[in-house]
């Protein structure tokens, strides 16, 4: 942790130079979060495939993706506080945007589900998204990139993969939600993209064989209690031979 | 704005910035853990923020930032001697890594708050496995 702390120094000691200086309340925003995620390890809670080093691994590896110069020099993402609606965005542009409303200022330390789950979670799902580049255009690649990050952020916060109950509310509200309205269109489309997030989660998350609709889909979010909470979620899968990182690693 | 003596004088504009750099700084001089308690929120909300706004104020003139300074060095300095006299002393480890930050230039130029912000952490983290 200390180390990390280091690097964050480090990494605000350039920014200084340039001119770029977040306020003192969001740099001490960013020291509890660098903090928590530092030392995180997931309690135990007898999920099945329950396994820390493999939260540590994505963990070390995201702070690694955000403190670590690479062979140029250079932050490889830009860190940022603001007003959000979700807990965390990346943008190309901007980087990672972090919810600043989530996390207290001060220098006590970070407390709250809502302020872990940020450390834990939001950082290593915001890191994946720049190691897996695509526009948000509402194609099956996109569809994926999404899936991805929410799996490795899953891992890192909790320990263990996804449940396939949770991976299908989560498949659910990505193709309904207007805050990803892109996925939303192409899936509400019936084009060939959404046809293949159609057969994603209807014959791998949900497991039901040949050819999947919609109206299954539904039917079982529908039943959801139904569903047993043992099953994994499936592992995301590469698209079109693309990199299928799963947990934040990143080239030195 | 009114919890302080100092505070409800600023808010009547009776004292000059400078001023009440050079009276936080005497208010506290010996007494850095009353001022570090007050800034890290245990003695609540309230002291808290008024003393945020105190430093605010004092910080915008340069006599009355030099004298914030000054109380803010002082509390980077005991919070760097409390986390490497602690007892039980850190890990072997995690004390090389502490000396290696404090010598670390880049992390001395740093100003005051920022240093604190990074050192505080530790604090809050000492007894982690992962430190």
């Amino acid at each position: 942790m200390i180390q990390n702390l280091e690097l964050l120094a480090e990494r605000w000691s350039d920014e200084f130079k340039k001119g770029e200086r977040p306020s003192p309340e969001d740099q001490q925003r960013l020291a509890k979060v660098v903090a928590l995620a530092s030392q995180h390890i997931p309690e135990n809670k007898n999920i099945p495939e329950y396994d820390p080093n493999r939260s540590r691994e994505i963990l070390d590896n995201t702070l690694g993706f955000i403190l670590r110069r690479d062979k140029l020099g250079r932050y490889r993402v830009k860190m940022k506080w603001d007003d959000l609606n979700t807990y965390g965005r990346w943008f190309p542009d901007k980087g990672i945007v972090l919810n600043r409303e989530l996390v207290k200022n001060g220098n006590d330390k970070l407390a709250g589900d809502k302020a872990i789950e940020i450390a834990a979670y939001t950082l290593p799902h915001e890191v994946n998204h720049p190691l897996h580049p695509g526009k948000p255009d509402g194609s099956y690649r996109h569809f994926m990139n999404e899936y991805r990050a929410w799996y490795v952020g899953h891992v890192a916060h909790v320990g263990s993969p996804p449940s396939q109950q949770q991976a299908l509310v989560h498949v659910y509200l990505l193709v309904s939600d207007d805050r990803s309205s892109a996925l939303k269109a192409s899936f509400e489309s019936n084009g060939g993209e959404s046809r293949k997030m159609v057969a994603f989660i209807g014959n791998k998350i949900l497991r039901l064989p040949g050819q999947v609709t919609v109206d299954d889909i539904t039917r079982k979010i529908k039943e959801l209690n139904a569903l047993s909470e043992n099953p994994r979620a499936p592992i995301p899968e590469s698209v079109d031979g693309g990199p299928n990182n799963l947990d934040n690693r990143f080239e030195p | 704005m009114s919890h302080w003596p100092l505070n409800r004088m600023i808010s009547r504009n009776a004292l000059d910035a400078t001023l009440a750099g050079v009276l936080l700084n005497k208010t506290f001089e010996g007494h850095e853990d009353a001022y570090e308690a007050v800034q890290n929120g245990s003695q609540g909300p309230r002291a808290q923020q008024a003393l945020a706004q105190l430093l605010t104020y004092a910080a915008s003139t340069p006599g009355g930032k030099q004298a914030a300074t000054k109380l803010a060095e002082s509390e980077v300095k005991q919070l760097a001697e409390r986390l490497q006299n602690r007892k039980p002393p850190l890990p072997r480890d995690a004390k090389n890594a502490l000396d290696h930050l404090l010598r670390n230039k880049n992390f001395k130029d740093l100003e005051a708050s920022t240093r604190i912000a990074l050192l505080s952490q530790i604090e809050n983290y000492r007894d982690s496995t992962l430190m």
